[in-house]
This record gives C-alpha cells, structure tokens and sequence, in this order.
C-alpha cells in the first residue's frame, strides 16, 4: 500500500490503474448500454410500427369505431340477440343488475329527467350577472340534484336561470339545489307555459299543481332493461291488435301495457319498441307462384289478415272459370298487380327496414319488382322480393316475462362487443364507385404501367450499359459524363416541356406518359448496371467470344446471368417507384378511366373524406403489394439504397 | 462535321465495327436523351422568359416572369411554407435516422427485424401515408389527439389549423427515414472498429467516440443525405396536396412551391411563368447545394486513402 501511494504521483501507473478500474466496470457498463438500446429500439419501432397498424385494424372496423374517444383498439361488432321468430335483430347492453352482477340485456323503455326548481322558491336571490363573468356551464352534483354549475367571477358558485339581454340570471348553487328536484321531463313538459316575471327578469317556465316549474337540465335518462334471455318471448304484433293501454312501473319509468285482440287469458303484454316493418318474400316462390292480373279485377277493399309472421291484405277475386280465389296483393305497377294464391305463400314475413336498403329492380310480368340477391337473415343468404306495403309493427312481451327487469341511468349501458375483422370494408371500398370508375381498374391500370415500364427498362437499360462497360469507341467518355450529369437535372424543369411533348402526340390522358420514357433509358439505372458490368471478368467474355458468340449472345448467356442481382435490384425499384408515383400521373393523367392506384386513393379521399373505414381498407390494398415486395426481397431494397447512397 | 466524318476511318475496321455496335447499344439512351431531357431543358429555359399558354405562341418577355415572382404573394407564401418544410424535415429527419442507425449498429439481436420495422413506413407511398395522417391526426377524434387527451393535453388541429399544417406534414418525413437510416447505417458499418478502441485506450467514453470517430469518419455520408434532403424537400407535393384537400388549405399554409407551380401551370395555365418557377427552384437547389459542398470542406472529413 505504502509504496503504491508513492507511485500515484507517477502518470505511468496511475493510467494502468484507471484502465483497469475501467476494464472492472467494462461488462456492466457494456449491459447497461445494450438495455438502453434494447429500451430506445422497441420505443422507436412502436412509434414506427404504430400508424400502420393503426391503419391495419382500422380498415377492418365498422365505421361507427372509426373516430371513437377513448378509442377502441380491436375491430369489434355489436352483439344483437333476436326478437322471437322475427329477424328484428335487438342490440344487447352489458349493465350492473340490483344484484351487482354484471348482466347482458336490452332495453325496453326509456324516460327522460331533468333537474327542476320552484322559481318562486328562489325570488329573494335572484342576481344578474354580465355573462362574460361566469364560465362555462359544468354538470355538478349538488346535494340530491345535478346541476349546471358555473363559476362567477370573484364570487360563489352559481346556476343560471334565465337571460336578461347580454347578462343572465344567477342563484347561488346552494339555495337552487335545496329547492330542485329530478322530475320526468315529460310531467314538466306536460305543464302549462307559464310566462313569469319575478322583480325586471323574465322567465319561461310551467305551472304544475300551483308550482311554477323551472327546467334546469341537465337531462339524464333511465332505461328499463331486461336479460338477454327475455328476447325469445318478443312477438311483433299489428297496432290495431292492442287495446285497453295501462301504465305500469319499473322502478321510476312507465311501461305501457296492452291486452292483444283476440288472445284469450287475462295476459297482459308490454309494448318494447315500435319498429317500421316490410314483408318480404322468397324470390323463387314469388317467381312461381305469382303472376299478374288487371288491378280493376280485384274488388274494392281487401281483408287484412294476420299470417304466422306477417299481416298482409288478402282479396278474394272469381277467375275466369267462375271459382273463387284468395289471393295476397304483392305490388302494384300502373294497371297490373302481382299476386300470389293465399296457400301458395308459405314464406312471407316481415324484415326491418334497415336490412333491405338499396334495392334492385327487375320487371316481370309487367310489374316492376324491387328485390335484393344477398339478403341475410340468421347467418344465411337469401334471395328475396320486397312486397306489400309498410307496417308499423310493434314488439310485445308478455308482461310475466319481464319479472328481472329494472331501470338503470342510460350512461351505465355499454354495448356487448364480439371482436370481428371486418373484410366487408375491403369489398365494399374496392367496389365503391370513384367517379365513373373502381379500384379494380386502377389495378389494372398500375399492373399495365408497371409492367411497361419493367419491360422497357430492361430493354433499354441493358444494351446502354453495356455499351458504356465495354465497347470502345469515339466520344464515349464524354457521353458517360453526360449521362451521369442528367442526374443532377432536377424534374420540375422539365416538367412543362414533357407536357408538351405528350400533349403533342396525343398521349395526355392515356397511359402512355407513365411507362414511354423507360424505354430511352435511365441515367441512374444504367449507372447502377454498368458499374455490375464492369466487375464481371472479361475473360469469361472473351472466351465466349473465341467459341463464335456475337454481341447478343455474349450478353445473354454470360453477362446477364451473372448480373441477376443488380437486375432484381433495377426491377424491384422501378416496380416500388412507378407503383408508388403521383406526381406525374396526377399530371398526365385526368380522366378516371386511366386512373393508377396511387391516383385512385387521391380521389378516393377526396369523395369519401370521412369514410375512414373504407379509406383505410382502399390504403391497405394499395400498400400490400410493395409491402409483400418488400418481404421478399428486402436484401435487392437494401443493397440498392446502399449503393445509391454510397456511390451515387 | 466533314472533319469529324473523316476521323471514323482512321479506326481498324474491328474498332469501326465496335464504335458501330456501341452507339447502335446506347441510341435508345441517345433518343430518350435528345428528346425527353435535352429538349426539354432548353425548351424550359425558352419559355421561362415568355408568356406561355397552351395552344398559344409563345411571347417573349423579357425578365417579366422573374419580375412578377417579386410582387406575388402566392410565390412568397410558397418559398416561405417550403422554407419552413426544408428547415423542419431535413435536420430532423438526418438526426432520427442517425440516432436509429448508431442503434441498429450495436452488436444487438434480431437487426433483421428491427430494421425491416424501421423501413417498412418507407416503402409505402407517401399518398397512402397522407391517407393515414388524415385519420391519425384528425383533430377531432384521430388517435393522436385521443392519446395526448388521456396524458391531459388538448391536441391541436394538426393538418387543419394554419399553425400546426406543416408541422404534420414534417412529422411525415421524420417518419420515413427508411433510406437515410439504410446509408447511415453502411456508413456506420465502414467505420474500422480500431478507432474506437484507440478511443477507448485513450479513456474516451462514448461521447468522445460519437464527437470524434463517428461524425468525422460518418461526414461525407452526412454530407450526402443533407444534399438528397435538401433536393427532395425543395420539391415536397404529395402530402401537401392530399392533406391540404389540392388547394393549400388551410388559407394557402400547405400550398408548397410545386403545388403553387402546378397550380400556375395546370390551373391558370400559365404555362410561361411556371417554367420561370421551375428555373428558380433549380437555382435555388443547385445553389443551396453548391453552399453546403462549399462549406462541406469546413465540416466534411474525407480520409485519403492513396495507395
């Protein structure tokens, strides 16, 4: 120890001693690092990775998990359970029970609240105030009751009442939430308009049993819900089945009650939902069976009869034979009607209107049909006809079925989600019409410029090349220097010209602009080639020459063969480059017939601006070639880039 | 031309055969070159001095064109939008790939993984990648501004509002780094590894090794991707158009010296002034670039390595 503290004022030493007191640390210091970098590595390829896997689950979602906050993450669809025998489809909620148990149900009746105050109540503290003192409205709970709180400057908390020009009229939050309640807002509603002027300030309130009924807000909304289960005992029933209406209670929300016409028993029914309902029927059977008469043939009024699941007129006419038949009107077109023998209409039933949007028409018969080929009901196509006319419909339960319901505030519902890919998105984005046209010809389009260009590349390219590798001849050192300058020309230049050009031959608007250049040859792409060239040894070319081969041979049978990978570098670049291009085509190119994908998707945003879910899909399909390009050949991307980079 | 005519002969009829054959290889070149550059070029610079519109003759006037550029407000607001595109996107996206690059140079795992995830946003077109920023910066309900609202922060409107348009567009490219970060990386990757231990003899510790092996030895790679970084941003169109709806929005904060020359040209259809644009944007280009090859011998290390 002594003597080597003596030593450290020697420099020699005392850096052995550092170097190895550094050595020490070397391995942990080393870890340490590579940790930090493993850290920096997978916070950056997140943040990388992240916009395109966003754009990925996007384009499998419905629209409406499109622009959500908070956002949902997995394409997911909404659980619906169905209404009896009906295809009425009902969404189901996920919600606390009494029990505090987590239940799937759906609804079956809603009431509005809000928070209302006896104005006279408050008369003594009354105050206006300049609205620009107080800020924004926030829903607080004060006491029993929530209210629209807003803060005064330099003051209290307080609840505006009324306007009073630019000023509104205050109440301390304290004295309006000892005076308000949470009423139905249609028993508030239901009051007379009470026109009422307390001291200078006017209000417009309702008079309810000698109150004078203030509507606060804000609005809350319990919900009646019931389980999951209950949905097999819904049935839909025609409005004039119902009579004798009752009230009756689920915790604070009236449900209205019925007795069904022509059902025997003391059963009681509770309405769940009106719903617009159409018939529709099999499209084979119709076609068989139906057939058109003169509608002057029918008699005058029909008989509205109720079938196993629809409600439908029903006429009696004498056909020709003199024997009597009861038929189902189906459609009418001016003079004709289509109809169908009552026993022969075995498949009738009722759709919800929102499943049979964007019909199709067919005439037949001399009546016109709207039908629809891909028409799903319970998981299974079906080809159909929409007949007759609308019905409201409206969904009863039998009242003994509804024993667990209870009501809960609306915001505590949430929907019941199956995680779901939707491919439906690519189908429909790809076959939306963009402008007289579809992504299918853009594809087409693209395939055609890329190929061209592929093919005139390589035509142009390899001769060029090998020229400049290694045949002699006068002034071609300075036509090298040439081509190697035109690099540098930078395109915007040669832009208006180029037009031109096109414009001249007649060529704007076709696709020829895009792929005519690569058969004159690229400055870069012949670099890129001559230098390969020049490293192929010219023994092998001269004895393939000694055995009789000319020029062409040469090139194709040694050269070129051993060129493959700057070949697939040149052809992977100018199938990313003219894939990927916008510029030019955007400028060339105008009528949507000649549309490229990258162009297409353009104009895709521009007519669909907020459809993300399609947009998202239409980027996908359009991304997905280079991406799968990429894969395959990340090594002819990469040595390409090096290359450019490097020597370029 | 008689004179040159006669050289040929002096050849030997194999090198006469030979001349023939190579011009008879590179003529589709020649082609190509006389009438899509050559031509061009020259026709470019004709018409930059005229007023030009198609199906007219041209007329010529003088400096007028580079005249108006002084007093119209759309050249300014463009030169300035584009200014700020090249000021924002170059430095930093040069600075991310590096950053990337020295990661993925470390003796690490997987580099074939990482690297493809680090390129892959590079591939795609940028016309889909604008697509995506449209969704993923809506400033209403897009990712982002959903994810800044759960840390507490009020996202601004990104692409929509004047303040904040270029800046999205700048996060575009400080994305796609792909092929900075490939250079870089073979740059890195030629650096010899002695230097650094020479460093480490020394008792550098990794900030010397960065400031005085990696930026020396990595300066000339440097040099090159600022230059292609320069040239490629002077002439941003893609994503200006697509997330500025082709019209600048909003109010003329998105409309780039190549909108602002497409629009002259293909819209107002003057065809003469926008060649003007074209010329100016090369001076600008060329002359920023002679600037920094200039000053390049200040900062630029190229090691001589005479044999």
């Amino acid at each position: 120890m002594t003597t080597k503290r003596q030593l450290t004022t020697q420099p020699a030493p005392r850096r052995w001693a550092l170097r190895r007191n550094w050595r020490m640390s070397k391995s942990t210091g080393r870890r340490i690092r590579l940790t930090i970098t493993y850290i920096l590595l997978t916070a950056g390829a997140i943040t990388m990775a992240f916009p395109l896997v966003w754009m990925f689950l996007a384009s499998f979602k419905p629209e409406w998990q499109i622009l959500t906050n908070p956002p949902i993450w997995i394409p997911s669809k909404w659980v619906h359970v169905n209404a009896g025998d009906s295809t009425k489809e009902i969404a189901l909620w996920k919600v606390e029970n009494p029990e505090g148990e987590e239940v799937q149900v759906f609804t079956i009746g809603t009431r509005r609240y809000t928070t209302a105050v006896d104005i006279n109540a408050l008369a003594d503290v009354l105050l206006s105030v300049p609205a620009d003192q107080l800020s924004d409205a926030r829903a607080q709970t004060v006491g029993d009751v929530t209210l629209n709180v807003r803060r005064q400057q330099g003051g209290g908390e307080v609840v505006a009442l009324a306007r009073d020009g630019s000023n509104l009229v205050v109440a301390p939050a304290e004295v309006v939430a000892g005076a308000a309640q949470r009423l139905p807002l249609d028993l508030v509603n239901s009051g007379a308009r009470a026109n009422i002027t307390i001291g200078d300030y006017k209000f417009q309130a309702r008079e309810l049993d000698e109150d004078i009924l203030l509507a606060l807000g804000p609005e809350s909304q319990l919900t009646v819900s019931v389980p999951k289960s209950t949905a097999q005992d819904i049935f839909l029933v025609h409005p004039e089945e119902l009579s004798d209406p009752q009230f009756f209670h689920i915790g604070n929300t009236d449900l209205q009650l019925y007795r069904l016409e022509g059902r025997p028993g003391d059963q009681r029914f509770v309405q769940v939902g009106l719903e617009t309902w159409q018939p529709v029927l099999e499209m084979d059977e119709a076609l068989e069976h139906g057939y058109t008469i003169p509608t002057e043939d029918l008699p005058g009024t029909p008989e509205i009869r109720a079938f196993e699941l629809a409600t439908m007129p029903v006429y009696t006419f004498t056909q020709e034979d003199g024997s009597e038949q009861e038929v189902i009107l189906l459609t009418q077109t001016g003079p004709n009607s289509f109809v169908i023998p009552v026993d022969a209409a075995t498949t009738i039933r009722l759709s919800p209107l929102e499943k049979l949007s964007y019909p199709f028409v067919k005439t037949v018969d001399g009546v016109s049909l709207r039908y629809l080929d891909d028409y799903e009901e319970q998981g299974e196509k079906h080809s159909i006809v929409i007949v007759g006319e609308r019905i409201d419909m409206t969904m009863v339960v039998p009242q003994a079925s509804i024993d667990e319901a209870f009501d809960v505030d609306s915001g505590s519902l949430d929907r019941v989600l199956k995680v779901r890919f939707r491919l439906e998105n690519y189908v429909e984005a790809l076959s939306r019409d963009v402008g007289g046209a579809t992504f299918i010809t853009f594809y087409k389009n693209s395939a055609i410029v890329v190929f061209l260009n592929l093919l005139g590349t390589y035509l142009s390219v390899i001769p060029v090349a090998y020229g400049f590798a290694r045949l002699e001849a006068p002034g071609k050192n300075t036509l090298f220097l040439v081509l190697l300058s035109t690099m540098m020309i930078p395109f915007p230049v040669l832009l208006i010209p180029t037009y031109e050009i096109f414009r001249t031959l007649g060529m704007l608007n076709t696709l020829w602009p895009l792929f005519i250049r690569a058969f004159f040859g690229s400055a870069f792409f012949t670099f890129l080639l001559r230098q390969f060239f020049m490293n192929i040894p010219r023994e092998l070319e001269e004895a393939a020459r000694i055995d009789g081969a000319n020029t062409l041979q040469v090139l194709w049978n040694v050269i070129l063969p051993l060129s493959k990978p700057a070949l697939l570098t040149i052809g992977i670049f100018t199938f990313w480059w003219n894939w990927n291009a916008f510029f030019e085509p955007f400028v060339y190119v105008n009528s949507i017939q000649n549309f490229t994908v990258t162009l297409g998707l353009a104009f895709f945003k521009g007519q669909y601006v907020y459809n993300y879910h399609w947009l998202m899909a239409a980027g996908m399909t359009t991304i997905i070639p280079i991406i799968v390009l990429f894969f395959l050949a990340q090594r002819y991307f990469i040595e390409g880039i090096q290359l450019t980079g490097l020597k370029g | 031309m008689r004179t040159r005519l006669l050289r040929l002969p002096k050849l030997s009829p194999m090198a006469r055969r030979e001349a023939l054959i190579f011009y008879l290889c590179i003529s589709p070149w020649i082609i190509g070159f006389l009438v899509f550059l050559a031509y061009p070029v020259f026709r470019s610079l004709f018409l930059a001095f005229h007023h030009y519109r198609i199906g007219h003759a041209p007329v010529w006037n003088g400096l007028d064109n580079f005249r108006h550029m002084a007093d119209d407000p759309l050249f300014s607001k463009s030169f300035g939008v584009t200014l700020e595109y090249v000021i924002g996107s170059v430095p930093g996206s040069n600075i991310i790939a590096l950053g990337i690059a020295m990661l993925l140079a470390q003796k690490i795992r997987g580099v074939g993984v990482w690297r493809t995830i680090y390129f892959l946003p590079s591939v795609v077109s940028i016309v889909a990648i604008s697509v995506l920023w449209s969704y993923v910066f809506n400033p209403q309900y897009g990712i982002v501004n959903n994810l800044l609202d759960m840390i507490g922060i009020k996202g601004p409107g990104w692409y929509t509002s004047e303040t904040w348009a270029m800046p999205t567009i700048v996060l575009i490219s400080w994305w796609m780094v792909g092929t900075q970060i490939i250079i870089y990386l073979a740059g890195l990757k030629g650096i010899p590894q002695e230097y650094y231990e020479a460093v480490e003899v020394d008792g550098g510790g990794p900030w010397s090794k960065f400031r005085h092996i990696t930026i020396p030895l990595l300066s000339p790679v440097i040099f090159f991707n600022m230059v292609m970084g320069f040239i490629g941003a002077f002439q941003v169109f893609d994503a200006a158009w697509i997330l500025g709806s082709g019209s600048g929005r909003p109010n003329n904060a998105t409309l780039t010296y190549m909108l602002n020359l497409y629009k002259q040209a293909f819209e107002f259809g003057n065809l003469g002034y926008a060649s003007a644009l074209a010329w100016v944007l090369f001076v600008v280009i060329m002359g920023l670039t002679a600037l920094v090859l200039r000053s390049s011998a200040l900062w630029v290390y190229y090691e001589t390595e005479k044999k």
